[in-house]
């Protein structure tokens, strides 16, 4: 029996490899390094949102929670809430307000006075007799007691970052505000992650002391599913019952937009992971001389495979962890921008905290123990495979030609898919499947079209020594295929998204210019108020014009509409971004029961220009569409008709909503005015310009994680192709010794070798531009489309493509610079130990 | 506009993990101490119809009807229709919101093959539930049972639910019971004790719904007032009580409080149809378990031999429907029975803390 030495040693002895080649070990470790973080930051962002949306699962107003609300300006009557139970509705009350932190405190002069602390009251007894079984499961803790929260001093209830931030406050709390109650009793805190950002949550009865609503509540929720029909008569005049209604789009929207973020990192994995493959295939085809030896020594195959993998999984275990800690630093980095424009574009609070759980941590090592295994499968089976005379040889193979025939076969099958795909599929998935093709069919078909290239360029070649150049290139395309790829990769996705990002800003700025035409907008409160207004502003005679509007929400086809009425003017006719128009579409707007549909309706129920609908609860028997409008960033289909139209079918319509045309230089004394006259707040009385400007803010940080990401993933391609280069600058003394040996000078190997990265650099990024426009086309054309309802003109900006030429070429450079320096400073008996060591 | 029911819906799954009453203490908590409450103490004097108002210094009490009835076509059914005060805290009673008394509405209705329960909860100050005098009224949401005169000898019972409704009159055509003591019923050896007085002679008519179908309903139901602040001891941890209306016109009422380390604690009152009470001492009861049945997940005696040898009482009695489970936040066994022996007749079973 053969006596076996502790195995501990092959690994020590394979491990030994990577101290001996730090550069490579590196690779290595900025490849899945960033690899990890970029795919746990991104899915640390996706859970925290997707957790925020649990914690307020349908936060929608009105998607799936039937409920009671009050027509007029007052909330509910306590009473009115008690006789719809007596009449045996089974409702529960809610008690809400917004305070700023001075008012819930009553101090002044705070920091942060303005942030606001949404007050949440409710009768937990009422709630109760609601249907048990289908609750899901709570980050309330079990031992929550009803009997605390409803025995005096009572309970607060708020996630642990709301409490952190309030914990300074407290100390400087006066017994007649928060968290005091009506007795003077300091009430007590408890935290619960179940509850959202700056959301505090309490009985009713302390809720109603704290917002001042003693004898009212804000809205009755509907607990039942069997609900009443309609309100009693001497209910319905103070009361309005909201149905349910089957709103898929919010969710849908959301969705998309976690999906894009999830698209962009799995694309930033794989450049990392690319990196990771070439680290490891050069790892192992340098070790081939190692395996030789163990094998002398005794060590079976499968010994040594299990080994290699377990000095995977333990290299990429490791690396993992710093990977995710970098992960969880770009989530904190993005997150802010991430929830203002979920929040401004969804209405959707994503707390700025981060919350993982554990899942998120093993998710990521089990990321990057798979990554590492599926870049190290090729790898590894080439090394059971084969004897090992591959990666070194000086001349094209036969295997060579082999594998690129092998790989422009399956880039056609790809990309043949990708036709099939684009002509077949109709859903967002299917929108993303087409990337994803898209991507893989040019990743397979670089090293081939390369090829061609530059085997074109040596045919073309005059001098001897530019054949050389390019037949060298040629050789090296094998080696450096990957990092070009992933240089590709980057490249074109920048190209693609930038592209989409900036035709998107140009449009969106062009729209909101159109769209918001006139110079000041004013909410009003009330009909009385409305009139009120109406009034007062007919007797200033700055106002040129003034253009009342009112709101309604119905359902078409089951979709819920948003139904807006208008004044026909100017300030519409001149501006109002229409992307398609029958003949005489204002006069028939005016006249007839014409109307608009935006972009979106018009998508989603493909109704045309010319097509009649029949909205629910209209009067007439239809309207007919004559025009469709652009409405960016609108979840909701719209239908925009004159105000007469719009009051002689839903009469009880939304109204108080008025723009007004005036002279600039009078803008701010108008809007001061209003708000002096009526006691208008905030949002109520908006100049266009801060309309715009927040409209932009909210673009911008819309993409600002996005455009992050496409940094990082640019800056990890040019560290491949640095990687790579330097791995192989060792090699390459071998390659260049023969020519150095011949006569070639220094300083002109040098610059040949320069400019042949250079050369390969440039080809990458010239490829990357067709493939960028290819998939900014499918981002504005397919993806928006699918994803929000709305396309986007497919606009071309060249110096996007220069710039990024150009930092490609600076990136190749400066990779290219330690081997060439290297190349610079070896002693000539370095060169000439190329012959001795040569495969 | 944001909506807050995701978390609110959260939070109420976190709150119906807990009874609305604690109930560290014997079943349903109504062992518990009851330190700050009145107390329960022999020789009161208890009138009719001032015991039906709502008695808010002592922790708890109820208003417990039960109805055997019979439609039209001979079928029978039982209706149950209960209202519970719960006090968090003693007196003085706080305004509005603020207000410490909890309430708890039970219905159940049995048919042979069929049975229906829904509970209803509601904090007291602000009128959705309540009990008031002159007429005496009882409510919650809309549940009630009101008193068409101020001497309360007709009623109304109403209750409505998905499944079901009915909508009686009951007319009391005897004289109020005082159970146990004049109306002093111990409930332990110790001596935990309740006010207990019952209006067993309560004609019912009225009618029923079940879904689509409608029944005419005539019978006989019976009333329980009792109001305590203690009413069990500490390891009492259910009971078996019985309301039996004998086809003589007679009435029994029997029960068994059960103890974990102890014996078992017997009380009841025989009453003639003329209402003259005759309160039973515990040597003189025999109950003895026969059938078990399994319903939701728990085995409970659904046939029972009762024996008071003293009174000639030697009875089997019988579910109309073995499941009969109220499937309540605070969920016990309450149902229609019929029984044979000595006597026959028909009355209510109510079986908790199995």
């Amino acid at each position: 029996m053969r006596v076996r030495m502790p195995s501990l040693w092959i690994l020590h002895a394979l491990l030994s490899h990577w101290w001996r080649h730090p550069v490579q070990l590196s690779t290595l470790v900025l490849g899945l390094l960033a690899a990890t973080a970029l795919w746990s930051g991104v899915q640390a962002l996706n859970q925290q949102a997707r957790l925020s949306y649990d914690q307020a699962a349908a936060r929608f107003d009105s998607i799936n929670q039937a409920q009671i609300v009050s027509v007029g300006d007052q909330p509910i009557q306590e009473s009115e809430y008690i006789r719809l139970r007596r009449l045996g509705w089974i409702v529960t009350p809610l008690v809400e307000g917004a305070l700023s932190l001075e008012a819930l405190f009553k101090l002044e002069d705070l920091p942060e006075k303005d942030v606001k602390i949404q007050i949440v009251g409710i009768d937990s007894m009422t709630l109760q007799s609601s249907n048990r079984s289908d609750q899901g499961s709570t980050g309330l803790p079990d031992n929550l007691s009803l009997n605390d929260f409803l025995t005096p001093p009572w309970q607060v209830w708020m996630s642990p970052s709301t409490a952190e931030r309030l914990r300074p406050l407290l100390a400087h709390a006066t017994a007649d505000a928060f968290p005091f109650n009506p007795q003077g009793e300091k009430v007590k805190i408890h935290t619960s992650t179940a509850l959202a950002h700056n959301e505090v949550m309490t009985d009713i009865y302390l809720a109603q002391h704290w917002l001042g609503m003693e004898g009212h509540v804000s809205r009755l929720l509907l607990l039942d599913a069997q609900t009443p029909s309609a309100l009693p008569d001497d209910l319905a005049a103070a009361l309005r019952l909201i149905l349910p209604q089957s709103d898929h789009d919010i969710s849908r929207l959301t969705a998309s937009f976690h999906l894009n973020l999830t698209a962009l990192s799995l694309l930033a994995f794989l450049v990392g992971l690319l990196m990771v493959y070439s680290a490891i295939h050069l790892a192992l085809t340098q070790r081939l001389t190692l395996r030789r030896i163990l094998f002398s020594c005794g060590v079976s195959q499968r010994e040594l495979m299990a080994w290699l993998l377990l000095e995977l999984l333990l290299l990429s275990g490791l690396i993992a962890l710093p990977g995710l800690v970098a992960g969880y630093w770009i989530a904190t980095l993005l997150l802010p921008d991430l929830s203002a424009s979920l929040a401004g574009l969804y209405g959707a609070q994503v707390s700025s905290e981060l919350q993982l759980s554990w899942q998120w941590w093993q998710q990521g090592v089990f990321m990057a123990w798979g990554g590492t295994l599926i870049a190290a499968i090729v790898p590894l089976i080439k090394l059971i495979k084969q004897d090992g005379v591959h990666l070194g040889q000086s001349m094209p193979s036969l295997n060579d030609q082999r594998r690129l025939k092998g790989l422009s076969i399956l880039g056609l099958v790809s990309l043949l898919m990708a036709v099939l795909t684009a002509g077949l599929g109709q859903s967002l998935f299917s929108g993303f499947l087409l990337l994803a093709l898209v991507f893989l069919s040019a990743a397979l078909l670089m090293p081939v079209i390369l090829d061609r290239l530059l085997s074109l360029c040596q045919r073309s070649a005059k001098s001897m020594i530019t054949q050389w150049l390019w037949a060298d290139a040629r050789l090296q395309v094998p080696n450096l295929s990957v990092a070009l790829v992933a240089l590709l990769l980057a490249l074109s996705t920048s190209i693609g998204v930038g592209g989409m990002v900036e035709g998107f800003r140009n449009t969106f700025t062009g729209w909101l210019d159109q769209r918001l035409a006139a110079e000041v907008y004013v909410r009003t409160d009330s009909e009385e108020q409305a009139q009120q207004v109406t009034q007062w502003l007919a007797g200033t005679p700055s106002v040129t014009a003034v253009l009342p509007s009112a709101r309604a929400a119905t359902q078409l086809e089951g979709v819920p509409i948003e139904l807006r009425g208008f004044q026909v003017h100017s300030t519409y006719v001149d501006h109002w971004p229409l992307l398609s128009e029958a003949p005489q579409v204002w006069q028939a707007i005016e006249s007839e029961s014409a109307v608009m549909i935006n972009e979106q309706l018009a998508r989603q129920l493909a109704l045309n220009l010319g097509d009649s609908i029949a909205l629910q609860g209209m009067q007439q028997r239809e309207f007919t569409i004559l025009a469709i409008f652009s409405d960016y960033g609108n979840p909701k289909g719209q239908v925009m008709m004159s105000l007469d139209t719009l009051y002689l079918n839903w009469p009880d319509a939304e109204r108080g909503s008025f723009a007004l045309r005036i002279e600039p230089s009078q803008i701010d004394a108008l809007i001061s005015a209003l708000k002096d006259e009526f006691g208008f707040t905030g949002t109520q009385v908006l100049d266009q310009q801060a309309v715009k400007g927040y409209s932009l803010q909210l673009f911008e940080r819309t993409f600002a994680a996005t455009q992050a990401l496409n940094l990082l993933v640019l800056a990890i391609a040019a560290i491949a192709l640095f990687g790579s280069l330097l791995t192989l600058s060792n090699m390459r003394l071998t390659q260049v010794a023969p020519i150095w040996a011949c006569g070639v000078s220094r300083r002109q190997l040098l610059l040949i070798e320069l400019l042949r990265l250079l050369a390969l650099a440039l080809i990458t990024a010239l490829l990357a531009i067709p493939l960028g426009l290819i998939i900014s086309y499918c981002l504005v054309n397919v993806i928006n489309v699918r994803a929000f309802g709305w396309a986007l003109p497919w606009q071309m900006f060249p110096h996007q493509w220069f710039y990024l030429t150009l930092s490609a070429l600076v990136s190749a450079f400066l990779a290219a610079l330690i081997p060439v320096l290297k190349l610079q400073f070896c002693s000539p008996g370095e060169l000439l130990k190329g012959f001795r060591d040569d495969q | 506009m944001i909506n807050k029911v995701g978390v609110l819906l959260m939070v109420l799954w976190a709150l119906v993990g807990c009874d609305p009453v604690p109930s560290t203490q014997g079943f349903a908590g109504l062992g518990s101490d009851a330190t700050g409450f009145a107390q329960v103490e022999p020789d009161a004097e208890i009138d009719y119809p001032e015991a039906l108002n709502q008695h808010s210094d002592y922790r708890i009490e109820w208003w417990y009807v039960t109805a055997n009835l019979e439609s039209e076509s001979g079928e029978t059914l039982g209706i149950q229709w209960t209202l519970f005060r719960q006090a968090s805290s003693p007196s003085p009673q706080r305004e509005g919101w603020a207000n410490q008394q909890l309430w708890l509405g039970h219905v159940g209705l049995t048919r042979a093959n069929q049975h229906f329960s829904a509970d209803r909860y509601a904090r007291g100050g602000v009128g959705q539930a309540g009990v008031e005098m002159d007429p005496f009224t009882a409510w919650i949401d809309h549940w009630s049972m009101r008193a068409n005169d101020e001497a309360a000898t007709q009623f109304t019972l109403t209750a409505q639910t998905p499944e079901f409704s009915y909508d009686l009159a009951l007319a009391n055509v005897g004289p109020s019971v005082l159970q146990g003591n004049q109306g002093y019923s111990v409930k332990s050896p110790q001596g935990q004790a309740s006010y207990y007085l019952s209006l067993p002679f309560l004609q019912a008519s009225g009618s029923i719904q079940i879904g689509d179908e409608q029944f005419s309903v005539t019978g006989d139901a019976w009333l329980d007032r009792e109001w305590s602040s203690q009413p069990l001891a500490e390891d009492q941890e259910g009971w078996d009580w019985f309301s039996l209306h004998l086809d003589q016109g007679d009435k029994l009422m029997l029960f068994r409080l059960r103890h974990r380390q102890s014996q078992d604690y017997f009380s009841g009152t025989y009453i003639s149809a003329d209402g003259t009470a005759y309160p039973l001492q515990p040597n003189q009861i025999r109950m003895q378990p026969l059938r078990q049945h399994s319903v939701a997940g728990r085995r409970l005696p659904v046939e029972w031999q009762l024996t008071v040898e003293d009174v000639g009482i030697d009875l089997r009695t019988q579910a109309l429907n073995p499941n009969a489970w109220m499937a309540t936040g605070i969920a016990y066994w309450e149902g229609p029975i019929r029984f044979e022996g000595s006597h026959s007749g028909k009355g209510y079973l109510e079986m908790t803390g199995y």
